[in-house]
C-alpha cells in the first residue's frame, strides 16, 4: 500500500460492537493509535497484516478498452490545460 | 485525449439503477463526442451487475459484496488507475451514486491540473415520489460527493483513497486522505447550473432521505422535475425515469 500505511485485517472480540463492526466480524483497516488501544484492550485481534488491492477480486474492463493507441498516449495533461474560461464555465 | 471514468458502487434500487446507468453511458458518449474517452466501472455483487446489464452497457465492472461501499469505490478507484490492473489508466476519476444524473458538460476540458480536485456544490434533488425538485447548495468545502479527481494524486495511496470499513462518509474519507497525502490540496468548484448533478430519491433504502436533505441544505423554489430537466437531459431519459415513478406510484396505491 502506497505511503507507509499498514493495513491489519481485524476480528471483533467479546460482545460488543468496535468501531460499528459486530462481535466476531473481520474487517480491514489501517492501523492507527487508536486502533493500537483498542488491539492492547483486547477488543479486537490482528489476524494478519494485508494489503488491500483489487487482485482478490473478479474484474473486467470494458470491451472497447484500451482505447486506440493514439488517443491513449497521454499520461500527463499539457501544460497550462488548467485555464478557466470566463464566468467560471466550460466552454 | 483525455481519459476519465465514473465509479459507481451499486446496491439494491436496481431498476432505478438501470435507468441511471443507461443515462451514463449516453453521458460517456457525449463525452466521447467531445474529446474525453469516458466509461466507467460497476462495482457490485454478480447478480445486480447481471441485472443492470453492465455488459451490455461497455462499462469496466468488479464483484464485490456491499459490506464496505468505501472499498466498493476503492475497488472500482483502482481497476480504473492502477497501471498493474489497467493497460490504459485513466487520467481522472469521478465516484459517483447509482442514483444520479451528471451534465457531461461538466467533464470536458478543462479537467483539473496539478494539486486540484474539481467539485460540485450545486446538485438537486428529487423527491421520493418524483413530484419535486429542489437545487440547494452544498456548503461544504468539498462540495458534493461528486468531483473530479487527477489519478496521480491517488498514486501515494496505493490508488485505493478511502478507508476500508466505511459504510458512510466514503466521498469525505476520499477527500481527506487525498488531503493528507497532498496538503497542498484545492477544491475548485464548478457551477455550471443548478440541474448539473440530480440525485433521485426513491422510496426505501437510502443515506439521505430528500426531507434530510433539504432540512440540512434548504430548499431553493421546489419545481417539477420533469418540466425543470428537459433543458438538460435527453428525453428518453426523462421518459424511463417518469415511468419508473408512476410505477412506484401504481404499486403504492
Amino acid at each position: 500500500m502506497g505511503g507507509g500505511v499498514k493495513y491489519l485485517l481485524l476480528e471483533v472480540q467479546g460482545q460488543r460492537q468496535y468501531r460499528g463492526h459486530h462481535p466476531g466480524a473481520q474487517f480491514v483497516t489501517k492501523f492507527d493509535p487508536a486502533l493500537e488501544r483498542g488491539i492492547a484492550r483486547g477488543n479486537v485481534v490482528v489476524i494478519a497484516e494485508v494489503e488491500p488491492s483489487l487482485a482478490e477480486r473478479d474484474f473486467g474492463l470494458p470491451e472497447d478498452w484500451p482505447p486506440p493507441a493514439a488517443d491513449a498516449a497521454h499520461t500527463e495533461a499539457p501544460e497550462g490545460a488548467s485555464s478557466i474560461s470566463k464566468g467560471g464555465e466550460k466552454a | 485525449m483525455r481519459s476519465l471514468w465514473f465509479v459507481v458502487p451499486v446496491h439494491g434500487r436496481l431498476p432505478l439503477a438501470r435507468i441511471c446507468l443507461r443515462q451514463l453511458r449516453r453521458t460517456c458518449d457525449s463525452l466521447r463526442e467531445h474529446g474525453v474517452e469516458a466509461s466507467a466501472v460497476v462495482v457490485s455483487d454478480r447478480a445486480s451487475l447481471e441485472a443492470v446489464d453492465v455488459l451490455g452497457l461497455k462499462f469496466a465492472w468488479v464483484v464485490r459484496d456491499n459490506d464496505f461501499p468505501s472499498a466498493k469505490f476503492n475497488d472500482g478507484i483502482q481497476l480504473a488507475t492502477d497501471p498493474r490492473f489497467n493497460p490504459s489508466p485513466v487520467e481522472y476519476v469521478v465516484p459517483c451514486g447509482s442514483d444520479d444524473w451528471v451534465d457531461y458538460r461538466l467533464f470536458k476540458e478543462p479537467l483539473p491540473q496539478g494539486n486540484t480536485i474539481f467539485g460540485f456544490q450545486h446538485m438537486s434533488f428529487v423527491r421520493e415520489d418524483g413530484r419535486e425538485i429542489c437545487s440547494p447548495k452544498i456548503g461544504y468545502s468539498g462540495g458534493s460527493g461528486i468531483r473530479i479527481i487527477p489519478s496521480r494524486l491517488l498514486e501515494p495511496l496505493g490508488y485505493r483513497p478511502a478507508d476500508e470499513d466505511r459504510r458512510r462518509g466514503c466521498d469525505t474519507s476520499i477527500l481527506s486522505n487525498i488531503r493528507r497525502a497532498h496538503p497542498d490540496l484545492e477544491v475548485k468548484h464548478w457551477h455550471l447550473h443548478t440541474r448539473q448533478i440530480v440525485d433521485w430519491k426513491t422510496p426505501g433504502v437510502q443515506l439521505n432521505s430528500y426531507k434530510e436533505v433539504t432540512a440540512i441544505h434548504g430548499a431553493d423554489s421546489p419545481a417539477d422535475p420533469f418540466e425543470e430537466l428537459a433543458d438538460f437531459y435527453p428525453a428518453e431519459a426523462l421518459q424511463e425515469m417518469r415511468t419508473y415513478y408512476d410505477s412506484l406510484a401504481w404499486a403504492a396505491a
